[in-house]
């Protein structure tokens, strides 16, 4: 029953993450929905086709005119869902252009450029070619066999700074076809109620989670096995006091032994053990604990490779380092 | 510069050798040969590869077998330099080609300076947080325990040894058949089974074609990359919440995004896995990862906090600093804030002095923030989300730039250089640590060799560049052999951000999600789930196979078993994968 009831956070957090995650998502979609008045005129166009009858259908893009506006509401619709932006390519005059972004490729009338012979051809420049009348010859690899002149143009979506504007004026260009995105308005957007549900539903969940987080580890504090990490500790440091006090008179082969047996022992399980020590002591004493604890670890690893490495002196001496650290801190875990 | 020891009796025999000069020459030269071969094929086919694995394997081969003087932690230093050269590719070309495809004659000098200032900051930045993610929260950084098993293997007996090299046999026979078209071989798309590509099985397409219902917006392929495997393998239970992610980006988001009409009109059910991540779970999981990344850092400020002051003292009684000096590393951010400065000063059309000191100063401080995120990440999952951080980066410095492209470049490049040094450092830290090797030596090794990538790298991509327009007319991209597809993707977001559709709101809900997350208790929860959903799931369903695997055997042999036995398998997956990649990367450069 207990258990049940941990994992009642856990559950709501999952399903609050997807919840907000899709209703996130939904603020990306390319349409809105637009509540519509009867027999009035929009600047808004049909994001998807629309049923008017048996016969008859609005196509996606067709304006929503009085006329439609009309129609549908004669017909029981009083929502409908419309491009977001309503027009995601506008023609403006090239005075007006800088800072936009093109919407399309545009050619400089005039203006030629050579692609020398050895350019891989693809399905982009193909069809450029095509729209130019011009045909590409093209070797077994794919690439162009002779140079090919083509018609010089601006790439879709270049951005229109001064150089890219003083080559369309000076090339006669008066006017640019550009996108326009659409802009995020907290009011259009239909999701955000289940969006902020979601995010307090998530928070509800966090709060929970951290409740019962804090009653596990009073109860796992008051238990043994904080006592038992400790244990671990203190076995781990005698051991390498214990050690270090008779290397000098051990082989390679035998320091070796010995500290990868307190490696793979007493010090694999403190650490496996330590998210305990945080919990029940907080980060300032797990800190105080894990600062010496883990240099000393790190020498005995030290040792560990000096001994494979037939330097039984390097050994000895990080033996000898690791025992007073080992020490602080057995000596700094919380009573 | 070999160390000299002391035993409690009196001096040493002989030094242990760590720092010494072959290591150090092995390290920049196999660097700088990895760097300039992992930079040529990056820009063909997209990703990079790490070398502190090949590196260490290598060392051996040199060290111990050629020259017949390598110590273990000798070893660890010429893979942490050869690492260290070698990493900034990844952040270079995710960047730079892009002025190139936009048709931006790229600066040599202020691009080196620019990326070289990032590879400093991102080594200094990464130290004072060593003591809280390798020393307290143990996270795992796959690679590092990887790289730590391979030096280790003398010493871990025959059967450890021969496990490992099963695991580097294993990875590199399943892996060569994903790559072995480069040598004209057939790969596993040959074997004609449906789903089947080269490097990827769609297991929908399959059950399909066997007549079993499937629905066509569940995308569900894997990766043939033993790699992944592996580092799910090393990660164990905590890497679980990974595949959930994955799963809640392609099982419920896109899905439920079709079916509800919030793609553009006229996507195919197969391919609404792939829009749905690029519109909604990518920039959703990069605000995941922010807002996860944020928590986790007030989380541990007492502990940097902690080991600032500990590099501040004195040392006492001979006995040896953990990290290098804070003043060297306060020398070392003036430094590369400076190069910062004067790239951003000089890129900037019209920019004020103080208009780029606050680039360079947004900069410095996102790189901090960017370097703490992608450490964490690759020490839970091993993964490095730098393009996204690259794509983020781009658009804070458009903004500040009123949408100059080059500085925004330039400092996106050095975030990224940046952020690759600290993801590094960190893996080779942790290896330091399962080594005995000593964190400082490490970190000043690294300073200085950092600065040599980006130099090799950039002049790899300029050689490139140049070999290309004379031969296809264009620098990189479309028509030419180096796509650059992360450049081409970069290309991407600013011609959107430039138009106005930056994903700011997403990135905002994400932030929020996220660091409700992480404050639940389960540590780095809203930066596993945000890197999950920002992930393909065809590299995180290995990786969550993995989990799963380590979380059986742990119950049914034992943890000891486990981490004595499985670890070294999965190191071996995760070095075979590297050094065949490295292979064929070399024959790519030689075969032109």
């Amino acid at each position: 029953m207990i258990t049940m009831k941990n994992k009642i956070p856990d559950l709501l957090l999952v399903v609050a993450t997807a919840t907000a995650a899709l209703s996130a998502s939904s603020s990306r979609r390319p349409w809105r929905e637009l509540d519509f008045n009867a027999g009035q005129d929009y600047q808004e166009f049909l994001a998807f086709d629309l049923s008017l009858g048996e016969q008859q259908k609005a196509s996606e893009g067709t304006r929503l005119s009085a006329e439609l506006t009309t129609q549908l509401d004669a017909l029981g619709f009083n929502t409908v869902r419309v491009r977001n932006p309503a027009v995601p390519v506008v023609t403006v005059p090239i005075e007006e252009a800088a800072g936009e972004v093109l919407a399309e490729a545009l050619p400089l009338p005039g203006q030629t450029e050579t692609l020398p012979k050895g350019r891989l051809v693809d399905a982009a420049l193909e069809l450029r070619a095509t729209e130019a009348g011009v045909t590409l010859t093209t070797d077994d690899r794919g690439k162009l066999s002779q140079a090919a002149t083509l018609p010089k143009r601006i790439r879709s979506s270049a951005f229109l700074d001064a150089d890219n504007l003083a080559e369309l004026s000076s090339a006669g260009v008066t006017e640019v076809p550009v996108k326009r995105a659409a802009a995020f308005r907290w009011g259009d957007w239909s999701g955000r109620w289940a969006f902020l549900i979601s995010v307090f539903v998530m928070t509800c969940a966090v709060a929970w989670k951290r409740k019962l987080s804090v009653v596990d580890t009073a109860a796992a504090s008051s238990g043994s096995s904080l006592e038992t990490l400790r244990g671990l500790l203190a076995e781990l440091s005698q051991s390498v006091s214990s050690l270090s006090e008779r290397a000098a008179g051990m082989s390679a082969e035998e320091l070796h032994a010995e500290v990868d047996a307190l490696l793979q022992g007493p010090a694999y399980n403190f650490v496996e053990g330590r998210a305990l020590l945080q919990r029940a002591a907080g980060m300032g004493a797990f800190a105080l604990v894990m600062d010496p604890f883990s240099r000393g670890e790190r020498q005995l690893s030290r040792a560990w490779s000096a001994s494979v490495d037939q330097h039984e002196d390097e050994a000895r001496a990080s033996i000898a380092k690791a025992a007073p650290l080992l020490r602080e801190a057995s000596e700094a875990f919380p009573s | 510069m070999s160390d000299s020891t002391s035993t409690p009796g009196g001096p040493a025999k002989t030094p242990y050798r760590e720092i010494t000069p072959a290591a150090i020459i092995f390290g920049v030269l196999i660097g700088v040969v990895m760097n300039a071969a992992i930079t040529y094929s990056g820009l063909k086919i997209g990703f990079t590869i790490g070398g502190s694995a090949i590196a260490a394997v290598l060392g051996w081969g040199v060290l111990r077998g050629i020259l017949r003087k390598g110590t273990i932690v000798e070893n660890n230093i010429a893979q942490t330099v050869a690492s260290s050269v070698n990493t900034s590719n990844s952040g270079v070309i995710f960047t730079l080609p892009v002025l190139f495809l936009l048709g931006i004659q790229l600066d040599l000098v202020w691009a080196i300076a620019a990326t070289t200032a990032g590879a400093i900051l991102g080594v200094a930045f990464i130290i004072p947080t060593r003591k809280q993610m390798i020393e307290f929260e143990r996270l795992r950084f796959p690679t590092g325990t990887a790289v730590a098993a391979v030096l280790r293997s003398p010493g871990a007996g025959v059967q450890k040894a021969r496990i490992l090299l099963a695991g580097i046999a294993a990875s590199m026979i399943v892996f060569f058949f994903t790559q072995s078209d480069i040598l004209g071989l057939a790969t596993y798309a040959d074997l004609g089974v449906t789903g089947l590509s080269k490097d990827t099985l769609n297991i929908g397409a399959l059950l399909s074609s066997l007549g079993l219902p499937w629905p066509r917006t569940f995308d569900l392929s894997i990766a043939i990359a033993p790699f992944a495997l592996g580092a799910g393998f090393i990660t164990g239970r905590p890497g679980l919440v990974v595949l959930a992610g994955g799963l809640l980006a392609y099982f419920i988001v896109a899905p439920v995004a079709y079916e509800l009409s919030w793609l553009p009109n006229g996507t195919e059910p197969e391919m609404a896995a792939n829009v749905a991540r690029g519109m909604m779970s990518r920039p959703l999981g990069i605000g995941l990862l922010m807002g996860g990344a944020l928590i986790g850092l007030l989380h541990a400020l007492p502990a940097i906090s902690s080991a600032m002051g500990a590099m501040r003292k004195p040392t006492a009684g001979g006995v040896e600093r953990d990290e290098l000096p804070l003043k060297v590393l306060g020398g070392a951010v003036i430094l590369a804030f400076l190069l910062l400065f004067a790239a951003a000063k000089s890129t900037i059309a019209g920019g004020s002095v103080g208009q780029a000191a606050l680039i360079a100063a947004v900069g410095t401080a996102w790189m901090w923030f960017a370097g703490i995120v992608i450490a964490q990440c690759a020490g839970m999952t091993d993964w490095s989300p730098i393009s996204g951080m690259a794509l983020l980066t781009v658009m804070i410095c458009l903004l500040m730039t009123d949408n100059q492209v080059v500085p925004a470049v330039l400092i996106g490049a050095a975030v990224c250089v940046a952020i690759t040094e600290c993801a590094d450092m960190m893996q080779d830290l942790k290896t330091g640590h399962l080594v005995g090797g000593s964190p400082r030596k490490q970190q000043t090794l690294e300073l200085f060799a950092a600065i040599l990538g980006p130099a090799v790298c950039i002049l790899v991509v300029i050689l490139l560049a140049a070999r290309n327009t004379q031969e296809f007319g264009v620098p990189f991209g479309p028509g030419t052999d180096s796509p650059a597809p992360q450049a081409e993707a970069l290309k991407g977001v600013i011609d959107g951000i430039r138009g106005g559709d930056a994903p700011i709101p997403l990135f905002a809900m994400g932030g929020v999600m996220g660091a409700l997350l992480s404050l639940s208790g389960l540590a780095g929860l809203g930066v596993l789930v945000g890197l999950a959903m920002y992930l393909p799931l065809m590299y995180l369903l290995p990786y969550g196979i993995g989990c799963l695997i380590q979380m059986r055997l742990s119950k049914k042999r034992g943890a000891a078993w486990t981490e004595n036995m499985g670890v070294p398998f999965a190191a071996g997956l995760i070095v075979g994968e590297g050094l065949l990649g490295i292979l064929f990367a070399g024959i790519q450069v030689l075969g032109g």
